[in-house]
């Protein structure tokens, strides 16, 4: 189930928020299980064996936390246990294909990846590590354990959540009316980004898609992975904010996940304010166990390179991820290496070396082919170019430029900025149901019409 | 007294929202249901089902659910919105310098010509590179509304189709819409274009009007798609051919060109399952001037 979606927002949030609110507090966690659960199943029901596995994921690591904390045997031991069948499972699912095609075979079974599998996977061994280093305590309720890992508003797309920051809250709800307008809050805002700005945007690249890329002008080509790398930001980010907002009306801090990336004056800066859960993920659980920049100059740059060749296998199960990791390694040690000093200095500089390289770098993310992959990239140099319609990209300026413009305004603190500097609670609640309002409309529209972006 | 209507209160929204729960739940699910495994769900196929499931992630946000509801860059890369499949590689579309379909276009072939027609007239349009030929074609154009929907014709103006019609004098006609109204009952919408073609008849006398039928859409599509499937797509043109027929006009049907053997769109001229790629539309054009008989039907 998506968040942006009429059965959400029609029936399955207005009934756990009521149901939610008038329990006791001993019955909350219960209900956000259930709930969960219904939620997932509803995500998966085509393929029904994932909630067999996820189940089975967190038994399995609620389990061994507690095995690892009572020092039965070995703690190591239980840990690399741990580690061996979540990391196998994932591989299984998601990149056995990859590998055998490798070796020229291909799978004789059509494996389909499990709901959440990467998110959860991520979660489950940030868990036992925190647990055997002792950073925290292992759960002892698997009731509460599983809605750790399961509660519905970060089972399926993150954010990837550490146990710490919500052991209390797991136990005390922290919620307040305060609380709960905020979280709405931060919901609508999200939805409106996502259900409004992302999913118009995704009209450009979608139309570009079916033209074929080597029929696309110079022009356009600039123009959609700009597009893209709007629709990306803005499908994510609201997705996540939706998640954070959801949490906190019930009682949760989750983490942010986003923090104005397109802002960034350096790549490197770029990471830290994008999908900044995997990231701080990869830091705390590979970069600083690996050494780190504690090792000398040459490990430092081999461990930023296994780090970033994973981030970008993580993302899927190709050659163009490993290859976007590889792209993303090079930019960010060269800033390293000396750009990112310069680049912080002269910020105006920054902001137009991140201009021109996030689009490119979101190009080689989208474009999973890569005889596609060239194609596209020589149509941005005017090469290629097979039955070009000339005028195509005045015709996507004109449908597309005023949300492209929304876009790139979006993308800077300034429209949130204004929100928050509205002071009289009932302009601002005009403004959440007016945004709720037209997020709701969208997606009817997009529900009943499923090409209304792109009819025929 | 009052702690006790409070928990009255309490126990009845609680047992209202259960309800409606339980009851949307049934409805949310069912639909759910129906979508992934077919009317019966004990008779659906599991190839089917895993193959459907596959296509599916492929539309993001055009598709009701995952995928973000949402066209076809979804998979796992994400994750955001959309389930993930390990699926097979889908097969690079081939250019289309192709044996079968051969041929230069005249330069004035098209001179005088009048396309009606939808999205894939629009892309005919833009990359057919047809010279002198006139358009009224736009994303999404339906009989339905077609009365209220006014085009810019270079050279002539804003107009409607009628008013189009009244001003200009076409030597042939290309008519091919349909499409965007599947959703609607085809019978009804198929005598809404026996009216519609009488219209262009009696303004145009002399023109020769073409009625092509709709282009498929893949395999892939048809057999996830209640509405916008292959099968509609023939009941429709059936009912085109049939008024073709009725009025002694010629009647086309580029499927041929595009089909692969089960007369499903191929995959291979397309990306997104419904229109042609681009360099593909030289074809159709090619097509249609050098492989139709445009003497008289009788």
């Amino acid at each position: 189930m998506l968040f942006s979606s009429m059965e959400f927002l029609v029936w399955f949030l207005p009934c756990f928020i009521l149901i939610y609110y008038l329990l006791p507090n001993r019955y909350k966690n219960l209900c956000i299980l259930i709930f969960s659960l219904v939620f997932y199943m509803y995500g998966c029901i085509s393929n029904p064996i994932s909630i067999l596995l996820f189940a089975g994921s967190i038994v399995l690591t609620f389990g061994l936390g507690r095995l690892i904390e009572d020092k039965k045997g070995n703690g190591k031991a239980w840990l690399v246990l741990g580690i061996l069948i979540q990391v196998g499972m994932l591989f299984l699912y998601k990149y056995l294909g990859f590998f055998a095609g490798v070796f020229g075979k291909q799978l004789s079974i059509r494996l389909l990846l499990p709901l959440g599998i990467s998110f959860y996977t991520f979660q489950s061994l940030s868990y036992l590590i925190d647990v055997y280093r002792g950073t925290v305590s292992a759960e002892k309720s698997l009731l509460r354990f599983a809605v750790y890992m399961g509660m519905f508003p970060q089972v399926i797309s993150g954010p990837i959540v550490r146990y710490e920051t919500v052991k209390k809250q797991l136990s005390h709800k922290d919620i307040t009316k305060e609380g709960i307008i905020k979280g709405a809050e931060l919901f609508v805002l999200g939805l409106g980004l996502k259900a409004i700005l992302a999913n118009r945007l995704s009209g450009m690249w979608s139309n570009i898609e079916a033209i074929g890329y080597q029929s696309i002008s110079t022009p356009l080509a600039w123009m959609g992975i700009i597009a893209y790398s709007l629709q990306l930001y803005f499908d994510f980010s609201g997705y996540s904010m939706m998640a954070v907002g959801l949490g906190k009306m019930m009682g949760f801090k989750l983490p942010n996940n986003f923090n104005y990336p397109y802002i960034s004056v350096t790549m490197t800066e770029f990471w830290r304010r994008w999908h900044i859960t995997l990231g701080s993920w990869f830091k705390d659980y590979l970069y600083i166990p690996l050494g780190g920049n504690r090792k000398g100059v040459g490990r430092t740059y081999l461990n930023l390179l296994v780090v970033w060749l994973l981030t970008g296998f993580w993302h899927g199960a190709s050659w163009t991820f490993l290859a976007w990791g590889l792209f993303l390694f090079l930019i960010i040690a060269n800033e390293k290496l000396w750009l990112g000093k310069v680049l912080n200095e002269h910020r105006a500089m920054g902001h137009i070396y991140m201009i021109v390289l996030i689009p490119l770098s979101w190009m080689i993310f989208a474009i999973t082919d890569i005889n596609e992959l060239l194609t596209y990239a020589g149509r941005l140099i005017g090469i290629g170019g097979v039955n070009v319609f000339h005028g195509d990209w005045q015709k996507y300026l004109s449908q597309f430029g005023l949300f492209l413009g929304a876009g790139v305004l979006f993308s800077t603190r300034i429209p949130r900025a204004l929100f928050e500097m509205i002071k009289n609670k009932y302009v601002k609640g005009a403004v959440l149901i007016v945004l709720f309002g037209a997020s709701l409309y969208m997606i009817y529209k997009g529900a009943n019409d499923p090409f209304m972006y792109f009819q025929f | 007294m009052m702690k006790n209507n409070k928990k009255m209160i309490r126990i009845c929204l609680l047992f209202v929202a259960t309800a409606y729960l339980l009851i949307g739940g049934v409805k949310v699910f069912g639909d759910s249901i129906k979508k992934n495994y077919g009317e019966n769900p004990f008779t659906v196929a599991e190839s089917n089902k895993k193959e459907n499931k596959g296509e599916n992630q492929k539309d993001k946000e055009a598709v009701n659910e995952t995928t973000n509801d949402t066209e076809s860059t979804e998979p796992v890369e994400e994750e955001n919105t959309t389930e993930v499949v390990v699926e097979e590689k889908k097969p690079v579309p081939v250019v289309a310098t192709v044996e079968e379909v051969q041929g230069e276009v005249p330069e004035d072939f098209f001179e005088n010509t009048l396309f009606i027609g939808d999205s894939r007239t629009v892309g005919l349009m833009e990359y057919g590179n047809i010279q002198g030929a006139h358009f009224f074609a736009t994303s999404g154009l339906c009989i339905y509304d077609l009365d209220d929907t006014a085009i810019d014709i270079p050279g002539v103006g804003k107009v409607t189709i009628l008013e189009l019609l009244a001003k200009h004098n076409y030597s042939r006609i290309y008519l091919m819409m349909g499409i965007n109204e599947l959703g609607a009952d085809i019978d009804y919408t198929g005598n809404l274009y026996r009216e519609f073609i009488t219209k262009i008849m009696e303004l145009q006398p002399d023109t020769q009007l073409v009625i092509c039928g709709n282009l498929h859409v893949t395999k892939g599509r048809s057999d996830s798609d209640t509405i916008y499937n292959n099968a509609n797509i023939d009941r429709l043109n059936s009912h085109l051919k049939e008024i073709a027929q009725e009025k002694h006009l010629k009647y086309i049907d580029s499927n041929s060109i595009f089909d692969d053997e089960t007369n499903s769109l191929s995959e291979a001229y397309t990306n997104d399952r419904t229109h042609p790629l681009g360099v593909n539309y030289q074809r159709w054009v090619v097509w249609l001037a050098n492989y139709q008989d445009y003497s008289d039907v009788e």
